[in-house]
């Protein structure tokens, strides 16, 4: 987790700056007033603890998931850009491929990275439905292509059904993703026969909530929490109780915490996931 | 057809432990029901496993997957059974094993439908045949299922993703497409200068994703509306509502609805059952029916009805 700015650091035009220049990108426009009525929501006496969460916000922009896609292809073996220096067939498909949905906006920020954005590469890209009809062998390699790895029970559920099925027979099979939880990670590992690359790990002290995150007192963490639970009674601390403060330019995980990305009569989220 | 036989090449029998065993990941293993497997267990547990399990050793893994003999493996395991005999058989190709996989497998109907029709698509590839009842041989399907399997391969690719999502609350159910389907392809619907099939299924899976379809069996009464517009000749206004449905979000079935076509639909329906009443009772000889008391009773409370009805209506009916 990146370190807040000191306590009661002033609230002043560098420090806003600072927030706009990182959250550049967002699918809806991050501006100064926003930011502002923003931490309006937090009492008086919370807003120094609203600010030091922002600063804390880690937020991937168009380069940091290039990035991520571009090392973590370069890094599995086998792949070259070549077509005659690559080992067996590779094919690339999103693993959430529904409208609107993540997997297809990684799938073009993935082309782009790699340069792989010529129709000579249409091919090498498919529809998961299309994966069966490739009739790949031991010798091929299958890239599926997401954002982020939180719990990792959404991608083990898929893999037991349906892409194990779909996949079955194919030599290797990776799960790219910009960011990953640690716990995730290792559930998929460990209960899929996928191989997980990404960009960037959560730990556990990523956490806000978690004993392990040291930028923040217990007293800051429960008041904080409070405020989540204003944003979402239901998940607070965002799905599977992850208390991430992840943001992707394209859109805010759910595994963030609520008051970034819950948008209600009583609560804005600097970053709504729907608008 | 490719010149490969759809059936794997025997190597040999013999035992192999059973921890180095693996099951099929084409194997629909959800309707293995424990309670059914008991006395298979109890037999194995008495005498062993009697004919071997067929396997093959994949060539990614080395391991040993289980093409026949899932139930035998698991009951091995249930009685700690050490090894188990098994008659190995060259790795099988992709559209091998999953024919071999429908055969023993005959009912999927626990399954998601999805993965079921793009094995179906790749066996329709492969032996380049779309026939329905040649495609129920072959897998062993009931041809009902194979119908619905056409039907969901019959959509746009990212339809058909939209069914094999990772995410399952953004996973669109098979019966949503099945059931949209009969409307995409209804003749009059077609007719219409602003249906398009992409738009019109976008428009739904909206309706579907914002809850303005309370269950995708209302696809059914789009149909029928659809249906009685025709026979009504009420078409040109059926065109409108279906338009102003799929266009506003917010508009449910209810909105298709037309009263004019429900009571033209009715009377038609009525006149004709009328019609085919008249004859009969005309042609009726009343010596042979002379006993026919309670035929006679029903129709003398239909008179009375009828009656009553064209009374209400001002009709003159004393002739």
């Amino acid at each position: 987790m990146r370190a807040p700015l000191e306590r009661n650091a002033p609230i002043d035009q560098a420090r806003i700056d600072a927030w706009l220049n990182d959250f550049v990108g967002y699918r809806t426009n991050v501006n100064q007033g926003r930011v502002e009525a923003y931490l309006k929501q937090f009492k008086p006496a919370d807003r120094d603890l609203g600010a030091r969460v922002l600063d804390c916000v880690e937020f991937f922009g168009p380069d940091r998931i290039a990035n991520a896609y571009r090392t973590g292809l370069a890094a599995l073996p086998g792949w070259s850009p070549k077509a005659e220096e690559r080992q067996g067939r590779w094919v690339f498909a999103p693993m959430s491929p529904s409208a609107g949905d993540s997997g297809g906006t990684m799938l073009h920020h993935f082309r782009l990275a790699n340069g792989m954005a010529k129709n000579k590469f249409n091919k090498m890209f498919v529809h998961p439905s299309s994966l069966l009809t490739q009739q790949l062998s031991a010798d091929d390699t299958v890239v599926l292509l997401d954002d982020f790895v939180g719990t990792g029970k959404q991608v083990s559920d898929a893999w037991a059904e349906p892409f194990s099925e779909l996949l079955a027979g194919v030599g290797n099979v990776y799960l790219i993703v910009v960011a990953a939880r640690r716990a995730g990670r290792e559930r998929i590992q460990n209960e899929t026969e996928l191989m997980v690359h990404f960009g960037h790990e959560f730990v556990d002290c990523d956490n806000v909530f978690a004993n392990e995150c040291v930028h923040f007192t217990v007293e800051e963490k429960d008041s904080f929490k409070r405020y989540c639970k204003k944003a979402n009674r239901k998940q607070p601390a965002g799905f599977g109780d992850c208390g991430l403060l992840v943001v992707f330019a394209h859109r805010c995980p759910n595994d963030s915490v609520a008051v970034l990305h819950e948008s209600n009569k009583k609560w804005k989220g600097l970053f709504p996931r729907n608008t | 057809m490719s010149d490969e036989a759809p059936v794997a090449r025997a190597i040999g029998v013999k035992n192999v432990k059973t921890a180095e065993l693996h099951q099929n990941p084409h194997n629909p293993r959800l309707l293995f029901d424990r309670v059914n497997m008991d006395p298979l267990e109890d037999s194995i547990g008495r005498v062993g496993i009697l004919v071997p399990l067929t396997v093959y050793k994949e060539k990614k893994t080395g391991r040993y997957i289980i093409l026949d003999g899932q139930r035998r493996w698991m009951c091995a395991q249930a009685v700690n059974l050490p090894t188990v005999p098994v008659n190995e058989v060259e790795e099988p190709t992709l559209v091998q094993n999953i024919v071999t996989m429908f055969q023993i497998h005959k009912l999927r109907l626990d399954w998601e439908l999805m993965p079921t029709a793009l094995k179906l698509e790749l066996l329709m590839h492969e032996v380049n045949d779309k026939s329905v009842s040649r495609l129920a041989a072959l897998t062993g399907l009931d041809q009902a299922m194979v119908v619905r399997c056409k039907k969901l391969l019959s959509f746009p690719k990212k339809y058909q993703d939209m069914m094999l999502d990772a995410n399952p609350d953004k996973r669109i159910k098979a019966d949503f497409f099945i059931e949209l389907y009969p409307v995409l392809h209804d003749r009059q619907i077609k007719q219409y200068d602003w249906f398009k099939p992409s738009s019109f299924t976008e428009a739904m899976l909206e309706k579907h994703k914002v809850k303005k379809l309370k269950a995708v069996t209302e696809f059914r009464y789009v149909k029928q509306q659809l249906n009685n517009s025709v026979k009504a000749r009420k078409t040109v206004v059926m065109g409108r509502r279906l338009k102003e449905f799929a266009e506003d979000t917010s508009l449910t079935i209810a909105h298709l609805e037309l009263v004019t076509i429900k009571t033209a639909t009715t009377a038609l329906k009525i006149s004709k059952a009328a019609k085919e009443l008249y004859d009969a009772v005309e042609d009726i000889d009343t010596d042979e029916y002379y006993g026919e008391t309670d035929m006679w009773g029903t129709l003398e409370k239909l008179s009375t009805l009828i009656r009553a009805r064209l009374k209400q209506l001002g009709r003159r009916i004393d002739k």
